[in-house]
């Protein structure tokens, strides 16, 4: 098959899994999902089993360890004359990109954060701000920038101006950029990054990914993309806000530890010889997880899930079907989705993760199986009675001096953190104090010189940050708070913590 | 690290394709070849137009790569200084390390162009005079000179507070040498500037930061009387001796471009004081300097004692058992712990670890860039040892305290016995 027809016929499939569903819902499901997956085996995984049969070896497959990657070719000589006519090409794409009509406007300049994807080819992939189209001068000349650097057997890694940083992560054949106003360090925005990129990989996989650049270097990656533009923009606003991108942790929904150990039990019957795991979300937030023994889901997979449903409204009704590559779990190859809302007001989403793509039918039985289950123990009612009422206030802890907290269970990669009461109700304060957790996250965390313990006083607040073993702290007061109240306030606030572990995390995930 | 390359271009100079290498004013090291050296230049131009599209003010400081860091600095519209260092291999970036050694570096190049424009004139005043080719040799001339001291591998620069460490001093000795600078401003209009310095510690100034600390770096060997090469210099080069004091640099021609143009250096000193004047052109009366010599030695004699009992009061300061450093700004003062011996106030003396050191680099980098007026921080960097700074208007008290098993509290206590020190009442939590 030609490259020209995979690309299409994949661009199709990726367009197609969200319309698929209940789009047309004169049609019989069956139909056309066995369209797609028919497509799925020519396309994506052609020399891969596709009997029943052979699923379980399938699994097997994808749980092996996957190979990295074989590293870009950065000790290519490059000539002289090489070196210099590519210097003057970038001289020629700056004086182009100086004409292109975002670069002068500074609407677009300004924005706080900007995310650029390209080929190594140069040809624009994703802009989180203004159309990739008109930025492809832009992108030439990042591109021209790297290759420069890559001539001299480097590579590009940040460039610092005012309170400007470029950061540059080369993932061949693909090149990411981010450009950021924030209190951010360099790891962190190279982290951010990595999330964008895997988001990008959960797409294609990175054997297509590879596979297709090999035979074709100037492929239009937004033809396998397209569709996915909003996920994108949807991860990029949330790192901007939420603590789970900075924390590399999940949230998770809190409820009583019994109900969700039922809930828990449910997931598990959801269990077919090749489902790997189960998850039930509420409100974007995780409830319960259910896995194979062997095999964990990483924070950075499930929040890639995560944001595949907060983003998007395509799952909104019946049940869909979705190829999916988790990179921590499998880099290479797909996990298919079932997801499914089990309620009216859209709230609470169960995920089936099957290795197997005929296994749509075989879980929409199970999906039955654990909303029955759910349904016996009242959790469904239980979890829609809780909704609204799931977050709570700094109040409630009885911390005075305490405006609010982040706690990190560093063994469970869970946190829990209450929601912004005043003065964070104002996005202006609110933002400032997320700046706060950005850069003491960056200082204890330096790859150099981590810092254990940050205690800082200014203006507005004062902000501890704190790793200990088990656990990582942020915490903020008001800024005429003394040591010794914030360190009683903390010791408050670790044993309420204490108290209500088992409501605020998933301690017991259940396994299949 | 070390230096891997250090440059100097116009971008306006050279346009066209193939003319490129008339855009570099000096390369080193000079060995390197002619279309690396072109290379070089033709990124360095890229980065800066690029980081430019997105910046509504500033520019670009500095990039990293795998292997080096290359830093910018463009003292003057379109001539761009880059300095590039290479990392040791296997060195990873990003981190808090890389910040502390950039500002050195970051000052490496803010000073080398400082010294260039104090001895020579400004690039673009010197390439208007005497054109491209003259301009190119000043800076040959110069520049080799000036990475020859550094060596290839420059040491972390270990004063944080601009290179020149004040006197401290109590509220009558400030009165004193202000009623003194006073009066040699009103007594001799052509005298430009008067900086004091006793024992190579700066005293007073009617300089800003930047041109005292040009000064007193240009002439550091001439500042300090127990320098060995001030030694030397004692011997051999008094240009002329006064009645009172003597005269050691005698009407060398300067440059503060900004502030006064070209002008002239003397530097007079009595006893242990030293006293650096810029004066105005055209200055060559040989009764001059008596006249000063009669108001300013007289009067410094007669300060001498009192300069004394201060140094001696400092050294009755208790020991502690936490080290630290302290600036105001407004009194130029500077204490450290270990001030029996305040001729070598620089952080070495200290005896920090390093990571503890480039953490202190950074707050202070933090302090200024962020202009932090009221500001606390405290910081537990390795398992026993912790650092703090508080900021209280213009004053700085960095605290590094090596307490096992302390608390946050157990060091606010040790640091708030010694805010108590310092009369800063306002210090304390």
């Amino acid at each position: 098959m030609s490259n020209s027809e995979i690309s299409s016929a994949l661009s199709e499939v990726t367009q197609n899994t969200e319309e698929v569903k209940q789009e047309n819902h004169d049609k019989p499901l069956s139909e056309e999902l066995s369209n797609v997956t028919l497509e799925e085996k020519e396309l994506i995984l052609p020399e891969e089993a596709n009997t029943s049969a052979e699923s379980l070896a399938l699994l097997d497959d994808h749980f092996k360890t996957p190979q990295p990657p074989p590293p870009p070719d950065l000790t290519r000589q490059v000539s002289e004359d090489e070196m210099l006519s590519r210097q003057r090409h970038l001289s020629m794409l700056i004086a182009e990109e100086e004409e292109s009509e975002y670069v002068n406007s500074a609407s677009w300049r300004d924005q706080k954060r900007h995310i650029f994807i390209l080929t190594e080819a140069g040809k624009p992939v994703y802009s989180r701000h203004g159309s990739e189209d008109k930025l492809s001068a832009v992108m030439g000349v990042m591109l021209a920038l790297v290759s420069c650097v890559q001539d001299r057997n480097d590579t590009l890694r940040s460039i610092h101006a005012a309170d400007h940083k470029f950061v540059f992560l080369i993932k061949m054949p693909l090149v990411l950029v981010a450009v950021c106003q924030m209190p951010l360090t360099v790891p962190q925005i190279m982290g951010e990054l990595e999330y964008i990129y895997n988001t990008v990989i959960s797409v294609v996989t990175l054997t297509q990914l590879d596979r297709i650049f090999e035979k074709q270097k100037n492929f239009d990656l937004r033809r396998l993309l397209s569709g996915t533009d909003k996920f994108l923009d949807h991860l990029c606003s949330s790192l901007d806000s939420d603590p789970q991108y900075l924390l590399r942790a999940i949230q998770c929904y809190p409820i009583p530890g019994s109900i969700r150990d039922v809930i828990g039990q449910s997931l598990q019957q959801a269990k077919t010889d090749d489902l790997a795991f189960a998850v039930l979300l509420c409100s974007g937030q995780v409830v319960s997880v259910c896995r194979m023994k062997e095999h964990n889901l990483k924070p950075n997979d499930l929040l890639i899930l995560i944001n595949l449903i907060t983003a998007s409204t395509a799952f909104n009704d019946g049940e869909s079907w979705l190829p999916i590559c988790l990179p921590e779990f499998n880099p290479n190859g797909f996990l298919h989705a079932h997801i499914s809302y089990l309620d009216d007001g859209r709230n609470m989403c169960l995920l089936l993760l099957s290795a197997d793509r005929d296994a749509f039918f075989k879980l929409s039985e199970s999906r039955m199986k654990v909303v029955n289950k759910l349904n016996r123990h009242d959790c469904i009612k239980t979890l829609q009675a809780s909704l609204g009422k799931s977050t709570y206030n700094v109040s409630k802890l009885g911390v005075a001096d305490l405006r609010h907290f982040i706690f990190k269970d560093t063994n469970l990669s869970q946190f829990t953190f209450p929601c912004f009461s005043i003065p964070y109700t104002i996005e202006e304060h609110r933002t400032r104090l997320f700046g706060h957790y950005q850069r003491l996250r960056g200082k204890l965390h330096d790859p150099h010189i981590p810092v254990k313990l940050v205690y800082e006083i200014s203006e507005h607040e004062t902000m501890l940050g704190w790793v200990a073993s088990g656990f990582e702290l942020h915490a903020a007061f008001g800024p005429l708070v003394t040591k010794k109240q914030a360190i009683a306030a903390v010791d408050r606030l670790l044993r309420w913590v204490k108290q209500n572990d088992d409501e605020l995390f998933m301690q017991r995930p259940p396994t299949f | 690290m070390e230096i891997d390359s250090y440059f100097i271009y116009n971008s306006l100079l050279g346009p066209k394709e193939g003319e490129e290498i008339k855009k570099l004013l000096f390369y080193f090291p000079k060995e390197q070849k002619l279309f690396r050296k072109i290379n070089d230049v033709g990124l360095c131009e890229a980065i800066v137009q690029f980081s430019n599209t997105f910046l509504s003010h500033g520019h670009c400081k500095y990039m990293q790569t795998n292997d080096r860091i290359y830093l910018f600095h463009e003292p003057e519209p379109s001539f761009w200084i880059v300095l590039s260092m290479r990392k040791p291999s296997g060195n990873e970036f990003g981190g808090i390390k890389d910040e502390a050694l950039l500002s050195t570096y970051q000052f490496i190049l803010e000073e080398s162009y400082e010294r260039f424009c104090l001895w020579h004139n400004t690039f673009a005043a010197l390439l208007e005079a005497f054109g491209t080719a003259i301009l190119i040799s000043k800076c040959k001339f110069f520049f080799e000179e000036f990475l020859e001291q550094f060596g290839r591998t420059p040491k972390l620069e270990k004063n944080l507070f601009g290179g020149f460490q004040y006197f401290s001093q109590d509220k009558s000795s400030i009165l004193n040498f202000r009623s003194l600078l006073s009066r040699v401003q009103e007594t001799f209009p052509e005298v430009l500037s008067v900086t004091f310095f006793h024992n190579g510690q700066l005293i007073l100034t009617d300089l800003s930061d930047g041109p005292c600390s040009v000064l007193s770096k240009a002439f550091h060997s001439q500042l300090n009387p127990t320098n060995s090469s001030r030694s030397k210099f004692n011997k051999k080069k008094v240009v002329r001796k006064l009645k009172y004091g003597s005269i050691y640099v005698h009407l060398k021609s300067v440059h503060f471009p900004a502030l006064f143009g070209e002008c002239q250096v003397c530097i007079y000193c009595v006893s242990n004081f030293t006293i650096i004047f810029l004066i105005s052109c055209g200055i060559e009366a040989d009764d001059y300097f008596s006249k000063i010599d009669m108001v300013v030695g007289a009067q410094l004699t007669s300060l001498v004692s009192s300069v004394l009992s201060i140094t001696e009061s400092k050294k009755s300061l208790p020991e502690l058992n936490l080290k630290f450093l302290y600036s105001n700004k407004l009194n130029k003062s500077l204490v450290a712990s270990n001030c029996g011996n305040l001729n070598d106030v620089a952080i070495e003396t200290l005896t920090i670890p390093n990571d503890v050191l480039q953490k202190m680099y950074v707050m202070h980098e933090f302090i200024l860039n962020h202009r932090k007026h009221d500001y606390e921080i405290m910081e537990k960097v390795q398992a026993d040892c912790w650092l703090s700074l508080k900021v209280l208007h213009g004053k700085e008290l960095y605290v590094v305290i090596h307490h096992k098993n302390a608390n946050l509290i157990c060091v606010n206590d040790d640091i708030k016995k010694l805010s108590f020190q310092f009369d800063n009442i306002s210090f304390a939590d």
